[in-house]
């Protein structure tokens, strides 16, 4: 067993473990006319803080507050376990309160979001190696700029060695819009092929007007634009894997401010 | 594969990315400059190099990633002479996601504030939207339209401070819901009473919590709870619910004594009385509207059929004029009080007829002698049994109660029914005369007392047809008017507890008085005949006029209305032992119903019915038919109900 299979398995199994003690204690509780409701919630209002603690902890790199791996993994198993949890403490998928809906849907966002997250970072570095580039997100702008650079100084040597314009007015009036940024993001994000089929077509639209000096030009900037096209990928692989923190990590700051207004009125109130 | 050579350290920045700004060139998709902007995000690529001065001269700087030194260098002033217009850096992903965070949450908590300091005080205020829990239930609602959460959270309306100190402070639920909501017992014990078992403080809110809607059942409760405390786990009702009791539904006899077996197979089958037989069962029991209990539909409707003639005729003998030896009435005050009797009259009229004959004869009139006559008692009978327990008199001995008898009667001449009322009043215990002598008219005991005074038969006027009280020669009788008539129910009730110790002088004529009133074969104890005589836990002896429903297992309840739409009794035939209410209720024809009767013991009975057990119930109410949870048939609250506060707080509150 993998060190990775190992660290899940005791995580899960320690969740597994509290998320039994609490149903079989929420059910005997119940059998005995005894409110549950303060344990449970208690437990989740914890383990939210827990989770929340993940956040602080990829801040405190250089505190030895055990591998981040093991966060990762708790902040993963953790967040299952807090939608069991969830579900146990209210007993029902919608509350009744206007409060506690409005706390219920921010949960469930959270929790989908953080599902998504996870998918994502599955998913996504796997479509990134097969890409068969590596590139830092940060540096895609540069990246790309210098690729444009070497496409247009290789259509300006065309023009300048072979006399005819057809190249550079295709580029022009098309592969001047590809190069500029990334493109076809969201066709990229889920694992589309698109850029790829438009290069094809850009590239068999123009081949049947060159002559074979031009035709030599067209393959150099057509190789430009197949790493662009790897780059679009990576692009939108990266950046789906970064921005859904945007979602999640504000939505898990407005559940915190809730759940901290619900225990507050719960004591008040309830007890 | 990029080319490796590209990320070494020097042909390659240093990528920050816990900057919080980017390069806006990079943003708008252009070359990145090589600094990137300063940590206050403003742009500081607007010239590629920063020169150094070196001796006098001022040196290039640009590095060589940037290409190197540049060609012209830097100016006489050390500036650089490759500049660019400034970009408009943008802040880094992570410095984003930071400010969103801190945004989302501050946001929450404005909310919350500002939806505070907006306050509350009624529902849907916006303080109230932030708390409230969820909707009630219909009824809280209602009552607590007013008050708002303030009818049970006390906390609600209290400042701040006290407000949330509340959250350390615990609250009396139970005592909120106890301003409204009473119960036969203690609120806070199992079903609200004591049992023998130890049984653990309960809480209104252990078993019904609110704010889960309108329509929400918060009496809702499982089978496994019920279990909980009670010892003998009950899995479902149909594997291992404890059999019923032996005479179930029964727990003691009934207040009429009516024989559904002889009723069924003789009386009802009788031709001379088809026509007035039910024609099922509901015809007498009102099944269709009845809960647990099925009241008959009364005497009128049911037994009046065939019983009525003969109610009438049941009288009640109170006063009878016995055999006196001899007479010791004052006739002079017995004349003076009644005025002369006709034969008086007649004598007189004679006796003046003669002497104006003789007058105008003119004979001497000699004065009339009237001698005594022996006396000789107009009644020869025996004194009755009421007014010699009365009287306290042997009935059977006019030496007894010959002087007793006639100064009574002489009482009754000068008083009218007084002292009956008296002596009835006396002998009850308690002013019970009013009821016992309903109707009695004075004239009718005067004219009575009058006759029996003066050595005669007293001649009614009319025959009595109408019933009520009424003189027959030497009785005074009274007779029920109608069914449940309350003189007669008067003294039976009066009978019943007219208690003498058995060495009592006054014994044998109170057991005399007790036959003659409850005989069932005459006179009103015919009542008894078919309300029972039953002696209550706390001694007293008393007939059963109501129908009386059971107060037995007052946890357990039952719809007769909501089966008998299945059964579809008055599509059976009466005599069908197998359909509609026979169905559960089987005759049982070989049961001693009637002994049950012979005894006061009302909990000492047969029915006239087979017990209904658990199997019966069970051929419809087991797995996988019909419901069979334990609420479905018991309640846990004794008597619950509502007091009457809860109106006056809820105006007290709306005048508020």
């Amino acid at each position: 067993m993998n060190p990775i299979a190992i660290r899940y398995t005791i995580i899960w199994g320690a969740a597994l473990t509290g998320l039994a003690i609490l149903g079989v204690y929420t059910h005997l509780a119940e059998l005995a006319l005894e409110r549950s409701e303060f344990i449970t919630g208690y437990t989740l209002f914890a383990v939210m803080l827990a989770l929340a603690l993940f956040n602080a902890r990829k801040k405190l790199a250089m505190v030895p507050l055990v591998r981040s791996a093991y966060w990762l993994a708790i902040h993963v198993v953790g967040g299952v376990a807090a939608v069991v949890l969830f579900f146990i403490h209210t007993g029902s998928i919608w509350p009744a309160g206007g409060y506690e809906q409005a706390l219920a849907v921010v949960f469930y966002l959270v929790s989908l979001s953080g599902i998504f997250g996870y998918a994502v970072q599955r998913i996504n570095p796997r479509r990134l190696v097969q890409t068969d580039l590596e590139i830092i997100f940060e540096r895609i702008p540069a990246e790309l700029a210098e690729i444009r650079e070497k496409a247009e100084a290789e259509i300006r040597a065309c023009t300048e060695e072979t006399g005819s314009d057809t190249l550079a007015r295709h580029y022009m009036e098309t592969l001047n819009w590809y190069f500029r940024r990334p493109r076809f993001f969201v066709n990229n994000a889920f694992g589309g092929d698109a850029g790829q089929h438009w290069l094809r077509n850009q590239y068999r639209t123009v081949n049947r007007y060159l002559n074979d000096d031009e035709r030599a030009y067209l393959d150099r900037v057509n190789e430009l634009a197949q790493t662009k096209a790897k780059i679009d990928v990576h692009y939108a692989c990266q950046s789906t894997m970064k921005n859904w923190l945007l979602l999640h990590l504000p939505l898990a700051a407005a559940l915190l401010g809730l759940m901290f207004w619900h225990v507050v009125v719960v004591n008040v109130y309830a007890l | 594969m990029m080319d490796p050579e590209k990320f070494k350290h020097d042909s390659s920045r240093y990528e920050r990315p816990t900057r919080k700004f980017t390069c806006g060139r990079a943003a708008s998709w252009g070359k990145p400059c090589e600094f990137g902007p300063h940590v206050s995000g403003r742009c500081g690529g607007t010239s590629e190099c920063r020169p150094a001065k070196v001796g006098d001269r001022w040196e290039c700087r640009r590095s060589a990633i940037a290409g190197g030194p540049c060609k012209d260098g830097p100016g006489p002033d050390g500036t650089c002479s490759c500049t660019h217009p400034p970009c408009l850096p943008k802040r880094s992903l992570r410095s984003l996601r930071g400010i969103l965070a801190a945004s989302a949450f501050a946001l929450v908590i404005a909310v919350i504030a500002l939806m505070l300091s907006l306050g509350g005080g009624g529902n849907g205020s916006a303080r109230d939207a932030i708390i409230e829990a969820g909707d009630l239930t219909g009824g809280h609602a209602n009552f607590t339209s007013s008050l708002g959460c303030k009818s049970c959270h006390s906390a609600h309306d209290e400042d701040a401070g006290d407000w949330f100190l509340a959250a350390f402070e615990e609250e009396d639920m139970t005592g909120q819901c106890l301003d409204c909501h009473t119960f036969g017992g203690d609120p806070r014990l199992g079903h609200n009473a004591k049992f023998a078992a130890k049984t653990q403080a309960t809480e209104c809110v252990m078993c019904h919590t609110e704010h889960k809607g309108e329509d929400a059942d918060i009496k809702l409760m499982s089978d496994r709870q019920c279990s909980n405390c009670h010892e003998n786990e009950i899995d479902s009702f149909s594997e291992n619910h404890p059999q019923f009791s032996d005479k179930f539904p029964h727990e003691r006899r009934t207040s009429v004594q009516f024989n559904h077996v002889s009723h069924l197979s003789k009386h009802f089958a009788d031709q001379r009385f088809t026509e007035r037989a039910p024609a099922d069962c509901t015809s007498c029991h009102a099944v269709d509207t009845a809960a647990r209990a099925v009241e008959p539909a009364g005497f009128d409707k049911t037994c009046a059929q065939c019983h009525t003639s003969a109610i009438k005729e049941r009288e009640l003998v109170v006063l009878r004029l016995p055999e006196f030896e001899e007479n010791l009435i004052d006739g002079d005050a017995v004349l003076e009080a009644c005025g002369p009797t006709l034969e008086t009259w007649e004598m007189v009229r004679e006796n003046m007829a003669e002497m104006t004959d003789a007058i105008e004869a003119g004979d001497d009139v000699e004065l009339p002698e009237f001698e005594e006559e022996d006396y000789e008692a107009v009644s020869l009978e025996e004194g009755d049994p009421i007014s010699a327990f009365l009287l306290g008199m042997v009935a059977d001995d006019p030496e007894s109660y010959g002087e007793p008898m006639q100064e009574f009667i002489m009482r009754l001449v000068e008083e009218g029914p007084a002292p009956l009322a008296e002596l009835v009043d006396e002998h009850a215990g308690e002013e019970v005369s009013p009821i016992l002598l309903s109707g009695l008219n004075a004239e009718l005991v005067k004219r009575v007392a009058c006759a029996w005074a003066a050595n005669l038969e007293y001649e009614a006027p009319a025959e009595n047809s109408l019933g009520g009280w009424h003189g027959e020669a030497l009785e005074l009788r009274y007779a029920p008017v109608r069914h449940a008539d309350p003189v007669a129910k008067g003294w039976v009730a009066f009978a019943l507890n007219s208690n003498v110790e058995e060495d009592d002088d006054n014994a044998d004529a109170a057991e005399a008085m007790h036959e003659a009133i409850l005989n069932p074969k005459e006179g009103v104890g015919a009542c008894t005949k078919c309300h029972a005589i039953s002696e209550a836990e706390d001694g007293t002896v008393g007939a059963e006029w109501h129908y009386r429903p059971s107060n037995a297992r007052p946890y357990t309840t039952y719809s007769h209305g909501a089966h008998i739409t299945l059964l579809d009794p008055e599509g059976v035939n009466l005599m069908d032992p197998e359909n509609g209410c026979r169905t559960c209720h089987k005759v049982n024809e070989a049961a001693p119903y009637q002994d049950s009767f012979g005894q006061r013991d009302p909990h000492h009975f047969e029915s006239n019915f087979f017990p209904i057990n658990r199997e019966t119930c069970a051929q419809c109410h087991s797995e996988g038919q019909v419901q069979q949870d334990c609420q479905l048939c018991h309640v846990y609250h004794a008597d619950p109900g509502f007091d009457l506060r809860m109106v006056e707080h809820d105006k007290a509150a709306i005048e508020e």
